[in-house]
């Protein structure tokens, strides 16, 4: 519980965070929340020789909504998604309401989560139906990677040891359709790492039926996943309670789980329809709640 | 005259604790501490070949590093616990063995977390980095983790110089139980598996010592739950007969059991004190505690149970193999012993044969905790009692109903021969079931039942054998009280319990100023230091308000006795004649303050001319309460009788599974508790309370699970998984109220009793609502992945609602 030595430096800016990355490489950390990283570092699983606090950026913070996109910044934490985005981006709100207590979601942060890559956490789902964008940035200048790129393994991500993410950016829904959303995860207590986490959008046409369909997961596989097949099956379809249960199956199948002690990966596999079904059908009653009421 | 007994009053100790006012034992700091870091094994079964200190010496600011072998020349083996000395019985059974552990490991590990190596720093830091400097070459040994692989012919054994891997052994035999088993029209015979978890305490250990030399006195700061053993323990293992131990175990966030056992550390630290001349502190990290602090709860158990015709219970045999991980002086024999004698419960059982066993693995001591052996023993027998109910096509209600032990029966000889002081079994069962509309719920659950939903009403009688004593055992079985009366009239009390958050301090000021007459706000509690009283069996098995409640009212009654003979005296009047009651000395006929306690105290201390002859000054009194209603002689059936008193109580559940994922939902959970007279109704419920919730993670969360290598895999908070109040149903808790007998007060004790219902009372009703597809729990955790298994099972998958 006692972390290993470190020296700790808190830049002012992003150019002054960027240039301590260059420097010091993969023995830098940069600590956002901390709500990862310090369990990491009292548990001696990370032995970084210097952590860059990049609390003060406040460049990072804010969120900006525009026409066709929503900008939130890699600092905005957990809890402001949660309440600021109710309405724009309800998927990416449920999902951070699930994460931890309100502790936790007062200091983790959107960029942090979804750095550290953990398998099992609940914002990568939400990203990756939601179609989102992150902004990597290093001295060397900036570049765009789409969410389905951007985690390479558990714990992985593509960024490059000094290169770090400030950004991530959100394609608005098409103003055609109306939007149902669902993130359902089950967890062993309220707050606790996803044991299956599906997130599900569905959009449906004037005429009532499934324009688009997403369907993604977290905690049964290496990273979290887009499963093409389920979303593609319920495109067309009027989404009936079968069309949901083939689509749960089509992602059932793509689930590529591990045991641990919460759950073994026979117990994973064999929820993951089930979960996916409850999120899809959360996510077309809303839809066509929100279809009822259009004029 | 009750003026604060049985009352509400708000707890004492709370303005503390609140306001983050209490000194803990990380709160503890001694001018001039070093700090102390253990190099723990990474193994759970291997020799120990070299042990190279020279690295962490190097590191900045170490002072000392020891290894095991530096402690075997130091020091002598752990002293026995609670077992006085090593032959502790001369029958043949129990019969108990004891195994030589260092205050670190010496040549071989057998737990994953055994402390190798002690380094000693100027900074807690510096100390944490040395030991992980600590080079130890281990030769790994094959590691025997399951307990029933323990049992087998041929098996590796822990210890080389026993014959087997079995540390404790009871058997018990009484009528001719093999002969009505095979005569039973009906017989259950099940395999039941309990699973290990553990206390928890949300503060972990810590232990601090310094040594005057001058004085040869040691002073021990330690969170232990027995503050007087101790300075016997280590006194023997440090084989110092010129030191003299004072051990002081601060405020504790809670001990749960867990810190009932003579840790490592508890002789490690005063060993550096000792070396270094300078005062040595430990403290006990979360990962640690969860290898290094015991464990509890695991066993596998063998049951079969003759019925007759009409539900009634004709002979029971059991066989309890108790998992107690390696023999270090942790108490943890008691598991085998109560689980086995207990198992006939509540239940009119006369014939009855038990073979239990306490198998050492490579896994971390087990010792008590909360509901110590009785969570386990509850559980066999309420499992038994629904399989026999369905068995018999008998209401859950009706076959306890048809077996308990009636009202008129008390005191009880139970057939392995403690007496089960009082109670009525059938009045408490009633009153549960109108209190939750049993008919009711069953109703509801078949409605449900048509509609492909799956409810459950689960029923569960628990008894709880307390107080509890054992021969040529520290906790030999009485209390000790001081009560004083200042010369300005105010209560000291000082007893020999740890105050571990159980609102000790409220409850003994209530008692004692309702028994002297003093105001509740004039009494100070003084308790966890080893110098306040001689000798204590320490604070466990909800024995603090049966004996030590007892000597405290004892101890006030005798001094109250003196203040009236002084009031009296100088009154010229009878004592009889006067009463004491707020501090003040009325006239039982006259109204009017005749005296104050304060002006007594005052003639008691000062004017001692104007004392009746012979008296001697002062007003203070020391009672040793003994257990009530217990034998250490074994009676003509070689039986002791090692518990004082046996709360009980109903618990019934009604809950909904979700099949497809295997989740339980609690819609209800009721409690009506026999716990004797009320002290304080609003402690009573929140002992109730927090019981409840450390059975319901249980139940359901708080699993300590091994690999086939002996490592732990849920050592931390991320993977054992203790319950908050997201996961806390609303509780209705209802009394009744037969006093204890044997005591003054009535009290029998309630901090356990509320651990032992979930897991027992949530399997009989995930059983209930699972019986359209039959499934069957008997064992434990209830978690989701479990009751799903058990479905699919007999159903195969395909729900996926
Ligand atoms: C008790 C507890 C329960 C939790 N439960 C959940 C849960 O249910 N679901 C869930 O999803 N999460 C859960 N979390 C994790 C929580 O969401 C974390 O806050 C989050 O994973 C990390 O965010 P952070 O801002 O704290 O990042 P930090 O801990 O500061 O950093 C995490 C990692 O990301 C890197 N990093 C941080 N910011 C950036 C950046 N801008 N660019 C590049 N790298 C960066 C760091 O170097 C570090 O390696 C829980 C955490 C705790 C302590």
């Amino acid at each position: 519980m006692i972390p290993p030595p470190f020296e700790y430096r808190a830049p002012e800016s992003l150019p002054e965070t960027l240039a301590l990355l260059r420097e010091h490489g993969d023995e830098a950390r940069l600590m956002a929340g901390g709500q990862s990283l310090l369990p990491m570092l009292k548990l001696r699983l990370v032995r970084p020789a210097v952590i860059v606090d990049i609390g003060r950026l406040q460049e990072l913070d804010g969120i900006r909504e525009e026409a066709n996109t929503v900008r939130l910044g890699a600092l905005v934490t957990e809890r402001t998604l949660e309440r600021k985005l109710e309405q724009r981006l309800p998927l990416l709100s449920e999902a951070a309401a699930s994460i931890g207590d309100i502790h936790i979601r007062n200091l983790g942060t959107l960029g942090g989560t979804l750095c550290q890559a953990d398998p099992s956490g609940d914002l990568a789902p939400a990203a990756l139906a939601l179609e989102a964008t992150l902004t990597a940035q290093s001295t060397d200048g900036s570049r765009a990677i789409a969410a389905h790129e951007f985690f390479s393994g558990p714990f992985d991500t593509c960024l490059a040891d000094d290169e770090m993410v400030t950004g991530v950016e959100v394609p608005a829904a098409d103003p055609e359709s109306v939007r149902g959303h669902g993130y359902i995860k089950l967890a062993r207590r309220a707050g606790d790492y996803a044991v299956v986490g599906a997130a599900a959008l569905v959009s449906l046409g004037p005429d009532g039926s499934c324009r688009d369909g997403r369907v993604a997961l977290c905690a049964v596989g290496p990273t979290a996943f887009l499963c093409e097949a389920a979303g593609r099956s319920l495109q067309g379809t009027r989404l009936t309670d079968a069309d949901l249960a083939e689509a749960a199956d089509l992602a059932g199948n793509e689930a590529d789980p591990v045991s641990d002690v919460h759950a073994s990966a026979e117990y994973r596999r064999a929820m993951t329809p089930v979960v996916v079904n409850r999120a899809l059908t959360r996510a077309r009653e809303r839809a066509r709640a929100s279809h009822a009421q259009r004029p | 005259m009750a003026t604060y007994v049985g009352k509400s009053i708000k707890r004492k100790e709370s303005f503390d604790s609140i306001q983050g006012k209490n000194t803990y034992i990380g709160d503890v700091e001694v001018p001039g501490m070093l700090h102390a870091a253990i190099h723990r094994s990474p193994h759970a079964h291997a020799r120990v070949t070299r042990v190279d200190l020279s690295e962490a010496l190097a590191q900045p600011g170490v002072v000392a590093a020891m290894s095991g072998q530096d402690v075997r020349r130091l020091s002598r083996p752990l002293a026995p616990f609670p077992f006085t000395r090593t032959k502790p019985y001369t029958s043949d059974y129990p019969r108990v063995r004891f195994a030589d552990h260092y205050g670190l490991a010496v040549d071989r590990v057998r737990h994953v977390g055994e402390a190798v190596a002690v380094v000693v720093s100027e900074d807690r830091y510096a100390a944490a980095d040395a030991a992980e400097a600590v080079r130890v070459e281990y030769e790994p040994l094959p590691p025997v983790v399951d307990v029933e692989a323990a049992l087998e012919r041929g098996t590796v054994r822990l210890y080389e110089e026993w014959p087997d891997n079995i540390q404790y052994e009871f058997r018990f035999s009484e009528g001719p139980v093999e002969e009505l088993l095979e005569e039973a029209p009906v017989v259950i015979r099940e395999r039941i598996v309990q699973h290990r978890y553990t206390g928890t305490p949300m503060e972990p250990r810590g232990v601090i010592a310094s040594v005057d030399q001058r004085d040869n006195l040691l002073t021990l700061w330690s969170s232990t739950q027995v503050p007087h053993a101790l300075p016997n323990l280590v006194l023997e293992t440090l084989g110092r007969a010129d030191l003299k131990i004072r051990v002081i175990s601060p405020t504790m966030g809670g001990g749960f059991g867990i810190k009932w056992a003579f840790y490592p550390e508890e002789v490690l630290m005063p060993l550096l004190s000792l070396q270094l001349n300078r005062p040595v502190g430990w403290r006990e990290s979360r990962s640690e505690h969860m290898v290094a602090s015991h464990h509890s709860r695991a066993q596998v158990d063998h049951v079969e149970a003759g019925f007759d015709r009409a539900g009634r219970i004709t002979a029971l045999k059991t066989h309890v193999i108790v998992d107690l991980g390696a023999a270090y002086p942790s108490g943890g024999t008691s598991l085998a012993f109560v689980t086995a004698n207990f198992i006939p419960g509540p239940y009119r059982v006369d014939n009855y044969a038990t073979t239990s066993f306490g198998v050492v693995t490579n896994k971390t001591a087990a010792g008590p905790h909360r509901a110590n052996g009785k969570a386990e023993s509850n559980f066999i027998m309420e499992r038994v009692m629904d399989r026999a109910a369905l068995e018999l096509g008998l209401g859950k209600d009706e076959i306890r109903r048809r077996n308990l032990i009636q009202p008129h029966e008390f005191p009880y000889t139970c057939v392995t021969g403690s007496t089960y002081d009082s109670g009525d079994y059938p009045a408490c069962l009633r009153k549960a079931l109108a209190e939750a509309d049993y008919a009711g719920l069953l109703a509801d659950r078949d409605r449900c039942r048509l509609e492909g939903r799956y409810r459950g009403v689960g029923l569960a009688f628990l008894l709880e054998p307390l107080s509890s004593l054992r021969p040529n055992a520290y906790n030999a079985g009485y209390e000790t009280v001081t009560v004083r009366v200042d010369p300005v009239g105010k209560a000291w009390v000082f007893s020999g319990d740890v105050n571990m958050s159980m609102s000790h301090m409220t409850t003994l000021s209530q008692v004692v100023a309702d028994e002297l007459g003093v105001r509740f706000e004039d009494v100070q509690v003084f308790e966890g230091d080893s110098a306040l009283v001689s000798a204590s069996s320490g604070s466990y098995a909800s024995r603090f308000s049966t004996v030590t409640i007892s000597a405290a009212i004892k101890a006030s009654r005798a001094v109250r006795t003196k203040i009236l003979a002084i009031a009296a005296h100088s009154l010229r009047t009878h004592p009889e004649a006067l009463e004491c009651t707020g501090g003040m000395i009325l006239g039982r006929d006259k109204p009017g303050v005749a005296l104050t306690v304060k002006e007594v105290a005052n003639i008691a201390y000062y004017s001692i001319n104007q004392l009746p002859g012979n008296m001697d000054p002062g007003l203070h009194d020391t009672h040793y309460f003994i257990n009530p209603n217990t034998s250490f002689e074994p009676d003509a059936k070689g039986r002791t009788s090692n518990f004082s008193t046996f709360p009980y109580a109903v618990n019934l559940a009604y809950v909904e599974v979700d099949v497809a994922t295997g989740d339980t939902q609690i819609l209800k959970y009721l409690t009506v508790d026999d716990s004797g007279n009320l002290l304080n109704p609003m402690i009573v419920d929140t002992q109730i309370t927090g019981a409840i919730s450390h059975g319901i993670g249980g139940a359901f969360l708080e699993e300590l699970v091994y690999d086939e290598q002996g490592q732990l895999l849920s050592g931390t908070f991320a993977d054992y998984l203790i319950p908050s109040m997201a996961e806390m149903p609303d509780l209705e808790i209802h009394h009744m109220v037969t006093p204890m007998p044997f005591t003054p007060g009535g009290f029998k004790g309630v901090g356990e009793i509320g651990a032992i219902g979930p897991p027992v009372v949530l399997a009989s009703a995930i059983e209930d609502a699972l019986a359209p597809l039959g499934v069957k729990i008997m064992s434990l955790p209830l978690k989701p992945e479990n009751i799903w298994r058990a479905i699919h099972e007999k159903r195969g998958t395909g729900d996926k609602r």
